[in-house]
Parts: C-alpha cells; structure tokens; sequence
C-alpha cells in the first residue's frame, strides 16, 4: 500500500500543479501579506495619552535597527496595508520591523477585516485614525480604524478586542457606489460653536452634536491643527464624488452599516471644449494656441508649456506632407463624443485643488475642495496625444507636486511651479505632465522643445519601457549647516560662482572632481523629484527641481551643439564648479534622470564616444584597412564633416574616440577629408543627450531595411488586369505590386523610386526574392512546360543563395525588382528586365507562389542602430482617407528632420562638407560623410561599416527586486521616515525605498 | 510491484515521457466525469459537452460527454435562480447537505449523474451520450457554422440561427497527438423555420458523433486529424503534446498550440472551406518559436475586410499566441494564416507576422490563456448597418480597440491590454498591454462572460482561473479592476457560461466534478460564489 501512495504521489504531484504534462511543482513562499494593494501610515507613540496615540507623520523618523515592538520609548510608524484578496488590512510596525498580529490567539498572522475589495486607504494628518474604503459591488463601504486599536497593548489578547467587521465602525455608501479612491481635505472654515473651531457640518440644519465622541474614536486633538476632516470619495460608477464628514463615521456605533451621511456631492462631467464640425481640434495645436511659452533655459527646458510640437495639420511644407491632423475618423465623422464620467484617482494639491482622473472621459477633472462643502468645479485639464490626436486619452494614477522654483538651477527663481503628472493609461501607462500654476493658460500636456534632436521619444509624453503603475512626488534634502551652524535647506548649487566660491554655501554640494566622491552627482538627490513604480518592478526617478541643476554641464563650453545657451555670444565661458558632463541637458525638468555622469573617460561615465574607428567590412565581412595612399580610389570612408565651426572645447566632446575628450590628441587621425583621413570615424549630436544610448552602429551599402531582415511573405499580383505570368509577356507588358497586407511598408520606411528622387538618389528601394523555384518534383513545372522549366529559371535568377541580381544597365533584373513607387499596402515595382533577352523566363512563372522577400535601399547605406534601430520619416500620406492603402510620403514635420537612416554616398572629389551642413548624414546621434570610391561595384551590396558607440544617457530607473519579481501597487512618500513605501503584491509585502541611497531598504511581509 | 502501483508508475513514466496512453486498463467508468479538462456549452444552452482527460491513466481512455443541460439547470434552479444559501435551497433541489465544503463550497451536497434527484420523475440519464478518446485531452472548443452573411460576426452568435448542418466540438488530445472532432448539434433557435429540413435545425438532440459506433465507442480514425501523414502534402503528423486550441472568425482554419515545444499546427478546411465542412487537414507546423506555446485566439477580422471579401483585400487571418519558457523579453506573437491559393496544389502555412513585448510585467516568460473582447468592433460595426455611409462607418470601426487579456503566471497577473488595427484593409494589428492586476497564484485560463447586475443587465466579467490558488478573479473592464473573487474547490481548470441563465459551470480538474457559479448580482448571499456540484466530487486516489 505504502508502493501504491508513494507511486500516486510522485505521479499527482506532477498531474496537480497544473492541468497538463511537464509542469513544475510551483513553489509558494508562505509570507504573512497577501497581494498587498495601498498603505497609509500613522505615527504613534504612548507617552501621549492611550487614547490619542497619534502624532504627524513628521514626528516619527527611521531608526537604524528595528525597536521592539513594545519599546514605545521612541514613536513608531505604523504601517495600515490593504490586503486585497482577504479583504483585510495589514498592520505593518515599521519601527519594529514586524507585520503585527491582530489575533495571536489564530495561528497565522490575522489582520483586520473590512470586506471584500479595500480599494483606498487614508489616514488622518495627526494620526489618529485611518479609513479604508471598499469597493465589494454587493456592499461598497467605508471602515475606519482608530489610531488607539493599533497599540500592542490594546492588541486583542482578550476575546472582547478581537478585530472583526463588527468591532470597527463602518458606513455604506450609495447603491452603484464602489470606491476607488479617497482623500482626507480639511475643512478650515471658522466657528465659535462647534468643537475645534472650525466648522463640523456642512449644512447647518445638519443634526451635529457637539459632545465629544469617545477618546479612542475622536479628532478633536487633530481639528484646531489640520481642520475638520472630510473624507472625499470617488465613486466611478455615479460619476461622482462625495464628501464624507469623517468625525461623524468615526464616532459610529461599530458593527452597524448604516448608509454613509454625505454632505455633499459634487457631480462631475466631461467639460472638453465642444466638438464636432466647426470646432477646433482638441489637440496640441490648440494647446499652442491656448498660451504658447518656450523654457527660456536648456537646463530648464524638459518640457515647456505649450510649445509647438508639430507643424500645422496637414499643412504641405516642402513639398512633403505633414504627419499630422488626420486621424481616424469615428463613425460619425466627428471628433470624439462625450463619455460619462469616470473618476478613477484622486491626487489634492495643497492649495485645496483637487485633480481627478478618468478611465472613460478625456478630461482630469480639477475641484476646488478648498470649502470641501462648497466645491467647485473648474474648468478641467485635457489630456491628450500629439502623436494620436483622434486617441481618447483616459487616465489612471496621478500626482500633483509641490510648489517648485521656475526654473531649475536658478537661485533668483520663484518658487510658483506646479504640476501635475497623470499616467496615459492606454500609451503604455506613460506620463502626461501640466502645468497647474496659478499663472498656466494651457491645459493640455507640456511637450517637449527639443523633440526634434530626440525624435524617438513622443513628444508630449514622459514614456519609460513599463506602464506607470502610480507616482509621487518627495522632496529630499541633504541639509548643511551655515557659517552660523544652522542647517539651511533649499540651497540651490552654481557652477559658476563669484568668488570666494568657498563663502557660498553651495559651494558644500560641487561636484566631486573625480566624479567619484560625494557631491552633486546623479545619484545625489536635492531637490523635488517624482518617483514612478514601474509595473516591471522598477522605480524611476523623474527631475522636477534638482537644486543641483546648474552644477550638472559642461566646464568650459557653452555651446549649442552641447544644448547649452551661451551666456556671451561668440566666447565660451568657464564653469569652475561644473560636472565637467558632455551636455548642458543632462538635468532636465521633467525628463528621467540621469544615472551616470554624462562624462567621458570612464566607463561609469557615459558621454558618447567610440570605442575604435569604424572598420569597413566587404561583402564578404572581411575586414578592409583605409589605405590613405589610394586616394579613395578603391574603398569607401566614413568620416564625420569638418568640425572648424564648432567651439574649440567641444570638439573633443563631439567627436571623441575612446573616451578622450581631448581633441587635439586625436585631430590628426579625424580628418574630414578622405584624401588625408587615416581612420574612420563619426561625429556625436550632443544636443540632447537622452537621444543616445551605447549600441553598435551599421552603415551597409544596400542593406535591407530591418522590417524585413529575416525576409517575409507576400504575393505578386500584376499591376494589370491579366495574369501574372502574361504581365510581363504579352504585347502591352505591364507591371507587378507586390503585396503583403502585414508589411505596412510607409510605417516600415520603405522608398519608391519618387521619393528617392526628391532626395537626390538614384534608386529607389528594391525588393530582392529569397524564395527557392519549386521542387524539380514539383507537377507546377509540368503546367507550365513552355513558358519556363527550373532550369531555365535558375539561369535567369540564380538560386536563393548565390542570386542572380540587378546591375547599374538593369536595375530591376535578376531578382531584383526596384520599386517604382510605394504604398501602405503594396509595393508598385518597375518592370522587370531581364540580361537575356533571347530567353526571358517571367518572374510569375518561376515564382509561381507567394514569393518570400526583403527589402533592401536602393544605392544608399542603410544607417541602424543595434538598439535605436532604423529611422525614417515616411508614413502614409495623411491626405488620403483609407491610411491602409494610401502613397508612401516624406513627412515634412520639422521635428522629425533627424530621424534618417539612409546616408548617400559622396564622391571623394567634392568639397568637404562642415558640422551640420547639408549633404552631410545627419540623425539625432551622428554626423558622418560616407565617401564612395569613383564606383562601387553592384557586388558590393552588404558590405558596411560599423562601430560600436560607448556611453550614452542612462535613465534612473531602479529595481526594487533583486531576487524576486515585484509587482508594485502604489508609492507614497512617507515624510520623518523619509522613505517611499511601496506595497508589492507579489511577495514583498511592503517596501520602503530610501531616496538618499536609492534602494530598498526594508522589506516587510 | 502490485498492478495499481505499476500502472501508476506507468502512467508517471508516460506523463513524463510525453504523455501517450498505455492503452491498458479498464473503460472509463460512464456516467462519470474524471479529471476534466474542457468544458463547453451548445450556443442554444440544451447541452454540456465535458472532455474527460483520464488524467491518472486509470482507464484505457478518455471520454467526451455530452449532459442534458436544461434539465440540469432545472433541478438545480432552486440554488441559482434564488440566492438561498441555506439548506432550505438544497432540499427544494432534492440535494442534501455538503459535508466538505473546505473541499468543495457550496452549502448543497452534490448532484449525483447516476441518480438525479429528479430519478423519479425522469429515468432518462443526464449523461445522454459519450464516446472515448485518448488519453490527456486538453482543451474542448464549439463550433457552429458562420453565417453565410460574411459580415455577421463569430462563429456561434447568439443572434444567429442554427444551421442545419450542426456544429463540431474539437478536442486536443495528447495520448494519440490528435485533433479529435465530433459532430454535435446546434440547438440555436430556428427563425424562419426551414422547410424541407428532414431534422429540424434547433432541436437538441444530444448528437455526439466521432464515429464510435463502429468502432467501439471509440473515436474512429475519420475523426481524428493530425493522425495520418497521407492526410496532407507535407507528410506531416501532429507533433507531442498539443494542447490550446482556436479557430478563426470564418472557421477556415484551427490553430493548436503545442506546450513542449515551440511549435504551432495548422488545420484547415478542404481547399480553404470550413474546418466543419469535412475532416480537417493538419497543412503546417511552424516550428523554431522562441518558447513553449500555450494560449492561442484568433484576431477579429477587420468589417471592411469582411465586406470585400479576404482574397480582395490580401488579408490574412491571424492568430494570437503566448508562451511559456521564452528567454529574453517576454512577448506574444501574431501568425497569419496564408491560403497559399494562388498554387497548385495550395499548401496553406503559417507566417510569423508580429512579436509584442509584454513590458508592464516584470516577467512574462509563462504566460498561459489569452482571451480578446470582439464585442466593441462588432457593436460598432452593428450601429453602421443601413446607415448611408455605412461602408465608411465600417472601416472606421476597425479603429475600435478591441480589449486583450493574457493569463500571466509569473508573476500571478491579468495582462491587461488591446488590439488596435491601424488600418481598416491591412493585416497589420497591434497588440498593447498596459496593465498588470495582480492575481493569486496559478492563473492558466481567461474567459469573458458576463453577470446579470442588479437592475438584471448583463455586464461584462473578464473571469482568470487561478488553478493553484482555487480562486476563479473577476475582473471588471469598465472599472478596471477586479470586483470579485469566486472561491472553488481544487484544481479549477474550465469555465464555460450558459448561454440562457446568468450561471457559470466550472470543472474542477483535481477532484473530478463540475461547479455551479451564481452570477446574479441581486443575490446578496451567492452572488459570485459556487452554488452546487455536478456529479460526485471524486478526490484524486492517492488522498483517499
């Protein structure tokens, strides 16, 4: 018998994990939290009166090893954790290090319960009470929690304390009401009649009493401080939200579920402007329209308000199209229609605005909640998508910040900034940012004004490879003490004092010269920051007011090419203090921050450079030495232009070879004439740093565009109405399309020979067939015994591996076939000419089904990144109404000027070109001439240069899980800890992140 | 070694080894569910087809069964259509009292197959037809005819009418490696009545067809594709372990994923018609996948697409798939399905058209079901009929993104995102997957169905089976989160929703019955919750 269990257990144990053969058994760590979802924290100590334990959040602080969980001697941060999937929440005693236990007489540790589906957890600002909103569709709720039951010794080692649903105090809000979100405001409004001074109820006919509730369930302590405390609720599906008096629920006889005393509703909608015909569009443009500014500063200059991120809608420029203004249309034919709305996320700025997300209308509603019982709505903030202009934008979490300078780095600034920050729920979770300063008139996002020297990231959005789960703004200081001992706070860093540099008391946060040592550096943060939890398990640490901005630059350059300002026209100026980093836009307001010097000469400093010279590869990836003797007679060169109209300091910046940014060491070897050249080599834009990233660049002559560098299928159907085979042979021949409905070829960048024209090219792409000739077995070559056999066809084409293809006097020939004209769906391709005329095989007859195919430049270096990839700036005409099937065009939309990945040779016998002049490569990375020998030979078809560029801008963004996958929730800043906690719901339980180490320091689950 | 013990360790060697049935041991018990793996509901809501996977090789088989559906819903109406949870309910259905429910919730003792509580009343079996297959069936799948109407969405529409000549269940099966298929009914109602149909359209009458008559209750060889390599030009047979199964909007084609390895088959229909027409043919097998392939659906064809017609749009139809065990970044993938009409012969094969990142997770290397919502695209297109511009309505439709969900076990997670199709004529969709919402451990299947809400409106559920954790999560996509939680007894592997009752039907894998899930809202005590037990729970013998 013991043979039979021990046989069923070793076959069940594989059959019960999962339902299906080769499954692992899963591996659960048993860990006390469960799918932790939010957490508010208290602070609370017992020299106080048991009764009112609470104290601000302030008043609490980290300690450098865990306080026993009885040890009051010091106040502890409690930690209140939702538990989403026991409906409980946790109680975390983030003093101690330890999860407490509600319930030590359960095995197992037992938190409290307060139904299914906690959404949103809030505590009071003195801590003597949190409320936990539940969003159980059956019976949707409100449960507070006082401060005093969380004391170790008010833990229910007796029966009569044993946490339950009915020993907390509860209310039951309306039908449909299902929370998702609250906020606590405080009611400042005087009077002389009710307890603390301030007003107890919104309408005065309200039935309020005035004895005080009992100690453990009152805020009387709180309300001469903070005001009375009004609970704000969002209930999406009534497209509402509600005030709740949060004294008055407190003080509820526990155990009851009586429906909630709202005092108030405040009934939201979708206040876009109007649309429909006549309208203007809802779009950036308007925004431009609305209040055009532009950041005066690069070091302030992330994104600006309202600046023009696009030309106008579909306005031809150029003899291009403009991407812009034409999207699809919805079925009425108008813009989009109003949606009911849908708060989702609540984030209140201290000056009594409230922000509101919406996961079904594009609108952030904004709510004065100032006099929480007289709300009033204000006009809303409209979240919408340059890129997707026709999008309905909805989003989820949001944040607003605290007041910040104007501009970052400027000690004469104003502190009158704010903004908030609302996660595009549907771009990935990317980040939209406004401008809500009492002096913004825009109320769309900010964009960006450099999008045309970074083209790659959307130009109005903050998009990081993961969504945005939630976000938060902290202000993180590292304080120094004064001449006169005192401890000043806010002291914003120069680079450029007058001196005695040592009398200013910045002067304590200079960079270190090593760039080793502490100081301002990107791992030293000063300032106010907003932290991102990624929903790969990241954080990601956002610039809004670096007091170290202006350290972070150049040292002796001010020039453009480096995205600085000059302060005087002509000269370069000095900056003793400075990080002596590559580019004057390393901090930027509201971009990622930098986690690595932006620096040369070191690996852990990533200014671009390359590694070695590129090395030319032929055909037969054999490497090719530049003999400078040939006077570019035989091989091609990639060299960088003529760099004289750079700033003498930036040039060792632009063009550094091996992390020297020393110029003159290496000037000998980077000529820009391919007659004295010696080496290789490119030039770096260094305008916007976030533009490069350390990858391998390839440079290959007639390379194949990356959409189809593995090939893919589509058919060739004659242009004509005939059959395919009789569209080359017949008396009035006509032309093949290939079609491949997947290929989107505009969206892929592929060129007919029209838009290689327009460009000064002589070709236009190529498609090249990779498809075998059916089998010799294959009855197809018996249909068509006459017209072409295997044999014939092989001569005429070549096999796939040894092809036969197009030559300078027969471009389209062999299996080559150059592409007259691109679209959408389909490529029009030129006639196909065959080398012998005496025995012509139509290509429909040896290829007889659907072809396999790449795409390759026609006489042209195709330019890729090994991580940026190929850049183009084709798409589908936008004139035309069915996108799907519409003429590839060049846009002509300014900011995307740089994205180019196709370079044209230049002969070694023209003038040399300069930095930036025309005729040069240009892409928002390099600058480069490829000069071609006096020919290059059809079989030089994938021969290329390449090189590997070091450096490049790294973004701060930190994993919270080392060894394990973490999931996480929410953020919050937790002022006295100074920490972020993040609740994971994985396994972690909740994870307290240090902003002045960046890292986790504290796991507690 | 007794004879138990060597069939066990028989059975352990084979489900290690690649899980083909000994053939050995004795017929499955009948009237009996054991180990199911697949659920499935006719479109009419007379009958419920179970994929029984004999999952310990106790017997010498697997069997599909097909129950009486409306009398069960009958019996059973007392716990569903009331919202009693009390005993009270469980003698109005003639049931006694549950004596497990740790086990198996639900205050009702179960309803045993072989002696309903209505015996007395109605002799008639439940269980009203059956036929054996191999063994480890993974996946059961219905499907009816489309309407001849090529703008008139899905495969077994509610609106539609039964189609005379029936529908097909297709059942994966990994003891033989093959597609098993049977000719079932549609018990859709039949609006105009058709004259001269000899059985009339709409009648249940429990067909269940492979052929089993003449071969020993067994599925005959012309019910099982994959099986021989004659049956297509390639020589190809089904390779090891197939295991999700979807077909196309206009049933013209069956894809099967195939769990140990990174290998996906393709079946189509004789010379590109439906796969319900005759027995279908394995064409392709797209080997070289970067993982394990798990889930599969099919992409929605755009309207306009429909409305020309494939062939005159160069469309190619397109499947969904997700891995499990891809290294590197975690993605799902497009395939297209390429007719391949233009040769002589036609071979139709798969093509890798498009990868997709799963980035909001912080790993998506086992991902498992995946379910996309083409509901949205349909009303749209629905509002665009006999309007004047209705051709244009139709293509701005498919601008309608359609909501995607992916059943992520690493970490426990719903992928939450959509399917957007850029171009109303194009094959050239994209997938974006925006949220991650935590989930209990073990999530394998995803199904969107609907519960009735209090004012008795139909809402839509994104319902994950978390297999480990035995919870079914509910998940609201207007409120995007999850809304309720559905606790199950062990092992709960399918979930299908009946047509007519706002009711769902569960089948517990680990301990052999099927659950009852109240989804009525207005019933405050058993709303989202397991109201009774199909058949007597049999726990797995080692833990008898």
């Amino acid at each position: 018998m013991r043979k039979v269990s021990l046989a069923f257990v070793s076959l069940v144990g594989v059959a019960f994990t999962w339902a299906g053969c080769s499954q692992n058994a899963a591996t659960v760590q048993v860990r006390s939290l469960e799918r932790s979802g939010k957490a508010a924290f208290l602070c609370l100590r017992t020299n106080k009166p048991v009764d009112f334990p609470g104290q601000p959040l302030e008043g609490c602080f980290s300690v450098a090893s865990p306080v026993g969980a009885d040890d009051y001697s010091i106040p502890h941060t409690i930690a209140l954790v939702t538990q989403t999937t026991r409906g409980e929440v946790a109680v975390v005693d983030v003093t101690a290090g330890a999860v407490a236990d509600a319930n030590k007489t359960i095995p197992g540790f037992n938190f409290l319960p307060v139904g299914q589906q906690p959404s949103a957890i809030v505590a009071t600002p003195g801590s003597s009470a949190a409320f936990v909103s539940v969003a159980d569709p059956l019976r949707p709720g409100i449960f507070a929690i006082s401060s005093s039951h969380l004391l170790p010794s008010q833990e229910p080692a007796d029966a009569g304390r044993v946490p339950t649903l009915s020993t907390l105090a509860a209310c039951a809000l309306p039908d449909g009401g299902s929370p998702s979100d609250m906020v606590l405001v405080g009611d400042m409004t005087k009077s002389a009649t009710d307890v603390g001074g301030y007003r107890a109820a919104c309408s005065a006919t309200a039935p309020v009493s005035n004895a005080s509730p009992s100690p453990a369930f009152s805020l009387e302590n709180e309300t001469p401080l903070y005001g009375r405390q009004k609970l704000v609720v969002a209930l999406p599906a009534r497209g509402e939200l509600v005030v709740i008096d949060a004294q008055n629920l407190l003080a509820r006889e526990p155990g009851t579920f009586q429906a909630c005393d709202i005092e108030a509703t405040i009934s939201l909608r979708d206040d876009r402007p109007p649309s429909g015909p006549g309208a203007p569009p809802l779009d950036a443009a308007a925004s431009v329209a609305e209040g055009a500014s532009s950041a005066s500063d690069p070091g302030d200059a992330g994104f600006a308000d309202g600046a023009a991120v696009v030309d106008a809608n579909g306005a031809p420029s150029d003899g291009g199209v403009c991407a812009r203004g034409v999207g699809p249309a919805l079925s009425d034919g108008s813009t989009l229609p109003p949606a009911d709305p849908h708060p989702l996320a609540l984030a209140l700025a201290d000056d009594g605005r409230l922000f509101v997300s919406d996961d079904q209308a594009s609108v952030i509603h904004v709510v004065d909640v100032a006099d929480p019982c007289a709300a009033t709505i204000l006009p809303p903030l409209l979240p919408v998508s340059a890129a997707e202009p026709w999008r309905r934008v909805i989003t989820g979490a949001i944040a607003v910040s605290p007041l910040v300078s104007s501009t970052m780095g400027d000690r004469t600034a104003k502190k009158d900034k704010r903004f908030v920050y609302a996660v595009d729920v549907k771009d990935n979770g990317s980040v939209m940012i406004f401008d809500v300063s009492r002096d913004s008139t825009t109320r769309t996002p900010l964009s960006r004004p450099d999008v045309q020297f970074n083209p790659f990231e959307p130009p109005d959005r903050l998009a990081l490879g993961s969504s945005v789960k939630d976000l938060t703004f902290a202000t993180h200081e590292l304080p120094v003490a004064g001449p006169d001992g005192v401890l000043r706070r806010e002291v914003i860093g120069n680079a450029n004092p007058d001196p005695p540099v040592e009398n200013d008391l910045a002067y304590k946060y200079r960079p270190p010269s090593d760039l080793v040592s502490a100081g301002a550096g990107p791992r030293t943060l000063r300032g106010t920051f907003a932290f991102l939890a990624l929903s790969n398990g990241q954080v990601a640490v956002v610039d809004v007011d670096d007091y170290d901005a202006d350290f972070r630059r150049p040292e002796n350059s001010d020039s453009e090419l480096l995205g600085c300002t000059p302060r005087v026209m002509g000269e370069e100026s000095e900056y003793p203090l400075a990080s002596q980093e590559a580019s004057c836009r390393v901090v930027e307001r509201h971009r990622v921050r930098s986690a690595a010097y932006f620096s040369n000469n070191s690996s852990l400093r990533r200014a671009p450079t390359m590694q070695a010279p590129p090395i030319f590869y032929d055909q037969d990836k054999t490497v090719r030495s530049i003999d400078p003797k040939n006077g570019g007679e035989l091989l091609p060169r990639m060299l960088g232009p003529n760099l004289d109209n750079v700033g003498i300091n930036a040039r060792g910046l632009v063009a550094s070879l091996s992390g020297s940014n020393e110029f003159s060491k290496v000037a000998s070897d980077l000529n820009a004439n391919p007659t004295q050249a010696k080496s290789n080599w490119v030039a770096f834009d260094l305008r916007e740093p976030r533009a490069h990233v350390g990858q391998t660049w390839s440079v290959v002559y007639e390379g194949r565009l990356p959409r189809w560098a593995q090939g893919s299928q589509g058919r060739l159907q004659c242009a004509a109405d005939k059959s395919a085979i009789a569209c080359e042979t017949d008396a009035d021949p006509s032309h093949f399309d290939l079609y491949d409905s997947s290929a989107a070829f505009c969206d892929s960048g592929a060129e007919g020979a029209d838009l290689a024209a327009a460009q000064g090219i002589a070709s236009g792409d190529v498609v090249e067939i990779l498809s075998d000739f059916p089998d010799l077995n294959d009855p197809y070559w018996t249909t068509v015994a006459g017209t072409c056999s295997r044999s014939e066809c092989e001569i005429e084409y070549g096999l796939a591996d040894k092809p036969v293809r197009g030559t300078g006097a027969a471009p389209s020939s062999g299996r080559d076939l150059v592409v007259e004209k691109a679209y959408q769906d389909h490529l029009a391709l030129r006639p196909h000419e065959r080398t012998s005329s005496a025995k012509k095989k139509p290509v429909a007859c040896c290829f007889p089904y659907p072809i396999r195919y790449t795409v390759r430049a026609g006489k042209q270096w195709i330019v890729t990144g090994s991580v940026t990839g190929f850049a183009h700036h084709v798409l589908p005409d936008p004139s035309q109404p069915d996108p799907s099937i519409a003429a590839c065009v060049l846009s002509c939309d300014r900011n995307l000027a740089l994205r180019n990945g196709r370079a044209a040779g230049r002969r070694s016998t023209m003038p040399v070109l300069a930095f930036g002049e025309e005729g040069v490569f240009r892409s928002a990375q390099l600058q480069f001439v490829v000069w071609e020998p006096k020919e290059l030979d059809p079989s030089s078809r994938d021969s290329l240069f390449q090189f590997d560029e070091g450096g490049g801008f790294s973004l701060m963004s930190i994993s919270l899980g080392t060894t394990s996958l973490v999931l996480p929730q929410s953020i919050r800043y937790v002022p006295g800890l100074d920490r972020l906690a993040i609740p994971d719901a994985v396994a972690q339980g909740l994870l307290l992140f240090n902003p002045g180490s960046l890292s986790v320091t504290q796991a507690l689950f | 070694m007794g004879r138990l013990t060597r069939r066990t360790v028989i059975a352990a060697l084979a489900i290690a080894t690649g899980c083909y049935s000994t053939g050995e041991g004795p017929d499955p018990v009948p009237h009996a569910i054991y180990f199911p793996v697949g659920l499935a509901v006719s479109p009419g809501g007379g009958a419920l087809y179970v994929a029984n996977s004999d999952f310990d090789l106790q017997f010498n088989s697997g069997t599909v069964e097909a129950y009486d559906l409306a009398r069960l819903r009958k019996i059973l109406e007392p716990l569903w259509s009331t919202g009693d949870a009390t005993v009270r309910a469980c003698a109005a259905a003639g049931l006694g009292v549950n004596a497990t429910p740790v086990l198996q919730p639900g205050v009702c003792g179960p309803l045993d197959l072989r002696s309903p509580p209505d015996a007395a009343s109605n002799p008639e079996p439940i269980v009203k037809a059956s036929a054996r297959i191999g063994a480890f069936a993974t996946d059961l799948l219905y499907v009816c005819h489309p309407s001849e109407d090529p703008t008139r969405r899905g495969s077994c529409s509610q609106s539609g009418t039964a189609d005379p000549r029936g529908s097909r269940l297709f059942v994966p099966v990994r003891g033989d490696a093959s597609l098993t298929f049977f000719e079932v009914d549609d018990d859709r109602p039949v609006t105009p009545p058709e004259p001269g149909v000899v059985r009339p359209s709409g009648a249940q009458t429990f067909r269940l067809d492979c052929g089993q008559a003449a071969n020993n209750g067994r599925c005959a060889d012309g019910h099982r594709a994959g099986v021989d390599a004659h049956d297509n030009t390639r020589g190809l047979t089904l390779p090891a372990e197939p295991f999700a199964i979807a077909v196309s909007e206009r049933t013209d084609s069956i894809l099967v994923t195939h769990q140990g390895s990174g290998s996906v088959s393709l079946f189509t229909g004789l010379g590109g018609a439906s796969v319900l027409d005759a027995k279908p043919a394995l064409q392709y097998v797209l080997g070289g996948l970067p993982g394990f392939t798990t889930g599969v659906a099919p992409l929605p064809i755009p309207g306009s697409v429909a409305r020309l017609g494939l062939a005159a749009t160069n469309y190619q139809p397109g499947f969904v798939i997700t891995y499990r065990g891809i290294p590197g970044i975690p993605q799902v993938e497009i395939l297209r399905v390429f007719d391949d009409s233009f040769a002589a012969p036609s071979r139709p094969f798969l093509s890798r058209a498009a990868a997709f990142p799963l980035q909001s997770t912080p790993s998506g290397t086992d991902s498992r079901g995946i379910a996309i919502d083409s509901q949205p695209r349909a009303a749209c297109e629905a509002d665009c009929e006999g309007r004047s511009d209705e051709n244009t309505c139709v293509a701005a439709c498919s601008q309608v993104a359609l909501p995607a969900y992916i059943a992520n076990r690493s970490p426990a997670s719903l992928l939450v995102g959509e399917v957007r199709s850029p171009d109303p004529n194009g094959a050239s969709d994209d997938i974006t997957i925006y949220e991650t919402v935590p989930l209990a451990q073990g999530p394998s299947r995803v199904v969107v169905g609907n519960i009735r809400d209090r004012r008795g409106v139909a809402r839509k559920r994104v319902f994950v089976l978390a297999f480990d954790a035995r919870i079914i999560f509910v998940y609201d996509p207007v409120e995007h989160r999850v809304d309720g939680q559905i606790r199950t007894g062990r092992g709960p592997y399918s979930l299908v929703m009946d047509p007519i009752e706002p009711i769902a039907y569960v089948g517990h894998f680990t301990d052999s019955y099927i659950g009852l899930v109240d989804l009525d809202e207005s019933h405050g005590d058993t709303f989202e919750s397991l109201v009774a037990t199909i058949g007597v729970p049999n726990p797995p013998q080692e833990s008898k």
